[in-house]
């Protein structure tokens, strides 16, 4: 065991734990944050992406010895009161099925879309091809997602 | 009357089917597709600039294991990797899975590691991944 | 608002906790869900779906098992437009298993609306009978004289007007009336509407909570290494594993050895330090060894068919030509994104199970047989379950987190990685079906012969499918091959693997005969009509209704406009119709599926909104598996083990989807699982339209030939 400063959504917490632990589970048994999900361990699916230092990662492959350094925010974090332009979409193209990806693919488009106002839609494929969702949500997705990027650019 | 309920969107662009052979090959415009998938499936545990995770995950950042084989890396990104590797001395022992990726996409995504945070390589083409992927 | 500061009795408290797991309140509201805290005397609580509080809150109860189908907002729906409430102003709460108070708790068969529509609107008009009967009585007014007006009971004569709450307690003592009116469907205000899912708030913020997020006061979490099929346990060392920091116990259960920690990554750290010698249990299959299985299973006739309907073998003895051909199905493991989890804490004398399960009566009772508890003693909750199709109508988990619960005396949550969750599973049957068509002379279709064979399935087909009742001479010999393997159904079982078959058959008559596929199935739905072989288990007008409406929506008739190719597919299950046409079109040799329009009849539709996302995700997870989905055993253990090896269907692979739902004023019907049958049939033939190939098997093998 061993202690880690971690800096998550805005607060710092210290936390002990092993030094190999994933980031993952020190946010969700350690902190307390459920919503990011366990999906796959291996960073294929998607569920568990947080932002480290506003780049979309996967917390289920990423140590919490690495994750030190960074600003870690959650999908508990990413707005206040769920009023980031992805999450109004989210909950305006009513996207959410079982729902259990949706934080992992919110966090991702906000990261992309920070990066990238205007996406074309092939460029939104690209970006949110390394998630998945089992109950088939996509179509919506990619409605969201323009949806978000139309709204965020008339802020 | 009849009251129906639609849901309609726009016909998708299959743009990610587009054929590269015929056009010289454009190292900038593969690379900044790349990036983008780097994002998405290799920087949580490679990092953002490419320096890996000290005695966990690998760098990519000027790896010499990286820059030697351009073949060993589209086949670890396509089957994965695993055993033990020495990247600039230093030995690591994670597995890698393998990435489920077109051939556009793994070259794309080569061009933008083998040519980011002072790496600099050969272009890697579609052409170079069927054949590997074979 | 007023709110009451009330002694928390057991009772309220049990309350309480079954809202922090599953209480939301709709909309924007501030409105906080304090009927939970108040004494049952003040409290209106006609039956086991409405509860309403003196000050004015109004819950809801949506007592099915909610994995992504919606019944959380349409069941709620159904209440709200018999109880004549404000939609955006009501609290939405998840029942517990209550046999007394509910009939069908259930997520399966896509059954929750269509069994529970009268019921549930039942209970809405009850609670209004019996709220304008207590302001009748408080105002000293004739009931006939009130009617409601979204939350409140309003007097015509003297314009007085009261909230539901404010009879609340009146309401209470009033006696429970036998026969209640319902509205007239015109006068719906709710029902037919669009609503938004009523989570879509907890889950954009991370704040909805699945049963991988139950977090208790001393709860353990726990991973268990289990034999792969065909294996037992000989012997086990924990010496590591109880070194590990945060492990608290080690204990064996049955073959299998759980280990208990404070957190998932050391019950997961601890497990990968077991030691441990499994032996043999017995012969194990491999995926080759079913196909020859089976294979040898489908050249046979049983000797009791499913249906038969004139005389197969004359037809085929006297047939001009005769096609044949074989699909194969392989098996498929559900793999919902929330892995396999319960919650367990089992006393000397009684039992609190929670968690993701689509049948809570079933965890209950086999519960109370492996922990020799009567049912009285036992609890189940549900938690938001992040996917189910079909996996998690088994009890294997629950019982199994209740068994360790028991052994380890500890509250725990045992927790299945993807890896035992793809691995341990329970599979769609691996199949096959070899069908048979004869055509006369003039070329008509006059016989029909299927047989079909799959692995633990009971029933491998689906006998009075279309267009049985429209051929005269008609067959369906179903056998089982059986295996250590276990299967379970697999959303539409046997439907989602048939419909491809049935449909790309019935494309490749159509071809043989030169008819366009879908005059050709008009055709066979006249000759049901007008001379029907046997029963016919449809209703022609529907089906007819839904293929006319897909191939309008699809533009059906024209090949090959801008390289795009159409296809055709169409299926009946779950009470509900379905067509669907999908376009497709062959970019640098690769298939590309740009669209997929579909019709669909499923009588009234309660929520518009959920009722598309229903198809729309049938439509998808169709198309996923028809490409993708291939689980392979060796020697009885599955050779995929995570998304790596396991393909699931990704956004560039999702095609844009239309969907129309046609008028009706019918009994609802199923729409969890409809929409998946017919999509591999109508993927398949617009990829022979465009190529000439035929697909039988899935994943399709989509590899072109350059040039073709």
């Amino acid at each position: 065991m061993a202690t880690f400063k971690l800096n998550v959504n805005n607060k710092t917490h210290t936390v002990d734990v092993d030094p190999d632990t994933p980031l993952l589970w020190v946010l969700r048994d350690t902190l307390g944050l459920t919503g990011t999900k366990y999906g796959c361990g291996i960073a294929q699916c998607g569920a568990c992406t947080v932002h480290l230092n506003g780049n979309a990662i996967r917390s289920c492959s990423l140590p919490v010895s690495a994750a030190t350094s960074g600003k870690i925010t959650t999908i508990e974090g990413l707005s206040e009161n769920g009023t980031h332009p992805v999450q109004l979409a989210w909950d305006e193209e009513d996207v959410p099925q079982c729902g259990y990806c949706q934080a992992g693919q919110i966090m991702t488009a906000a990261a992309f879309l920070s990066r990238k106002p205007n996406p074309t839609d092939a460029e939104i494929e690209t970006a949110m091809a390394s998630h998945i969702c089992r109950c088939g949500t996509y179509t919506r997705i990619k409605k969201a997602i323009r949806l978000a990027a139309e709204k965020g650019g008339k802020k | 009357m009849k009251k129906i309920f639609v849901v309609l969107s726009l016909i998708a662009t299959g743009s990610m089917f587009l054929s590269f052979q015929q056009k010289p090959f454009d190292l900038k415009a593969s690379m900044k597709r790349g990036e983008e998938l780097y994002i998405s499936y290799c920087l949580s545990c490679h990092m953002d600039q490419g320096q890996g995770i000290e005695n966990i995950y690998p760098p990519l950042a000027k790896a010499d294991y990286l820059m030697a084989d351009k073949n060993r890396s589209i086949d670890q990104i396509l089957r994965g990797a695993k055993g033990e590797m020495t990247v600039n001395g230093k030995k690591y022992d994670m597995e890698m899975p393998g990435f489920d990726l077109t051939d556009e996409e793994v070259s794309d995504l080569l061009n933008y590691i083998r040519n980011s945070w002072g790496n600099k390589g050969a272009a890697v083409t579609p052409a170079d991944v069927k054949s590997v992927r074979k | 608002m007023k709110t009451k500061a009330i002694t928390l009795s057991r009772r309220s408290f049990l309350k309480v906790s079954s809202l922090a797991g599953g209480g939301i309140v709709l909309g924007f509201s501030t409105v906080k869900a304090a009927s939970s805290i108040l004494d049952d005397a003040e409290l209106f609580e006609p039956n086991g779906f409405i509860k309403i509080t003196p000050d004015g809150i109004i819950t809801i109860m949506a007592p099915n098992p909610e994995l992504g189908q919606g019944v959380k907002t349409s069941l709620p729906m159904i209440v709200a437009e018999e109880l004549d409430v404000d939609w955006s102003k009501i609290v939405i709460e998840q029942a517990p298993l209550n046999t007394e108070k509910f009939e069908r708790q259930v997520a399966g068969g896509s059954g929750s609306v269509r069994s529970s529509w009268d019921s549930f609107r039942k209970a809405g008009a009850t609670a209004r009978k019996m709220l304008i009967e207590a302001a009748a009585k408080k105002w000293n007014v004739n009931t006939a004289e009130c009617t409601t007006d979204k939350g409140f009971v309003v007097h015509k004569g003297s314009n007085k007007k009261g909230s539901y709450g404010e009879f609340a307690s009146l309401a209470s003592t009033m006696e429970i009336p036998k026969e209640v009116k319902l509205k007239d469907p015109s006068e719906y205000t709710i029902i037919g509407t669009r609503q938004r899912n009523v989570e879509n708030k907890s889950i954009i913020t991370g704040k909805a909570k699945y049963g991988f997020d139950t977090r208790r006061e001393g709860m353990l979490f726990a991973m268990i290494a289990r034999p792969s099929f065909g294996k037992k346990l000989k012997l086990f060392d924990d010496t590591a594993t109880r070194a590990v920091t945060g492990v608290k116990n080690v204990v064996q259960h049955e073959n299998s050895v759980a280990v208990l920690a404070t957190s998932t990554w050391a019950a997961k750290k601890g497990r990968d330090a077991l030691k441990l010698v499994w032996e043999d249990d017995g012969p194990l299959e491999s995926t080759p060894d079913y196909m020859e299985a089976l294979n040898k299973l489908i050249q046979q006739k049983s000797d009791a068919p499913k249906r038969n309907d004139g005389d197969v073998d004359q037809a085929f003895a006297g047939a001009a030509k005769i096609l044949e051909t074989t699909f194969e199905a392989p098996f498929l493991p559900h793999a919902p994104m929330e892995p396999m989890n319960f919650f367990a804490d089992v006393r000397e004398d009684k039992a609190d199970l929670y968690g993701p399960t689509q049948t809570p009566a079933r965890t209950r009772t086999d519960a109370a047989k492996a922990l020799g508890l009567p049912e009285s003693k036992i609890t189940v909750g549900m938690s938001r379950q992040g996917g189910g199709f079909g996996r998690r109508l088994q009890s294997d988990y629950s019982v199994e987190a209740a068994m360790i619960s028991k052994l380890a005396k500890s509250p725990v949550l045992v927790v299945w990685t993807r890896e035992d969750d793809m691995q341990g599973g329970i599979y769609r049957p691996a199949g096959m079906y070899n069908y048979r068509a004869a055509i006369n002379a003039n070329k008509e279709l006059i016989g029909w012969h299927l047989r079909a064979a799959a692995v633990n399935s009971g029933n491998a087909s689906r006998e009075n499918s279309f267009p049985a009742g429209a051929v005269s001479n008609f067959r369906v010999d179903s056998h089982n091959h059986i295996s250590k393997i276990t299967v379970g159904a697999w959303r539409a079982p046997n439907h989602n693997f048939i419909a491809f078959t049935e449909e790309s058959f019935i494309d490749e008559i159509a071809h043989e005969l030169g008819k366009d596929p879908v005059a050709f199935r008009l055709e066979l739905l006249d000759r049901a009509k007008n001379s029907p072989s046997g029963s016919v288990a449809y209703d022609i007008e529907k089906y007819r209704g839904v293929v006319k409406l897909a191939a309008e929506m699809g533009n059906w008739g024209k090949q090959g406009v801008n390289g795009i190719y159409k296809g055709f597919g169409a299926h009946f299950s779950f009470g509900t119709y379905v067509a669907q046409v999908a376009d497709v079109s062959i970019v640098d040799n690769k298939v590309k599926v740009h669209k997929v329009y579909c019709a669909v009849d499923c009588g009234r539709v309660i929520n518009p909104l959920g009722a598309e996302q229903q198809i729309e995700g049938g439509i998808i997870d169709g198309l996923g598996h028809a490409l993708y989905g291939e689980l392979t055993l060796t020697k009885g253990v599955a050779d995929q083990k995570n998304f790596n090896s396991y393909k699931l269907i990704r956004i560039p692979d999702a095609p844009d989807i239309e969907v129309k739902f046609v008028n009706s004023d019918a009994h609802p019907q199923g729409l969890g699982e409809p929409g998946l049958p017919p999509t591999g049939a109508a993927v398949a033939n617009a990829i022979f339209a465009a190529t000439g190939k035929r697909l039988k098997k899935q994943p399709f093998d989509l590899r072109i030939e350059p040039g073709s």
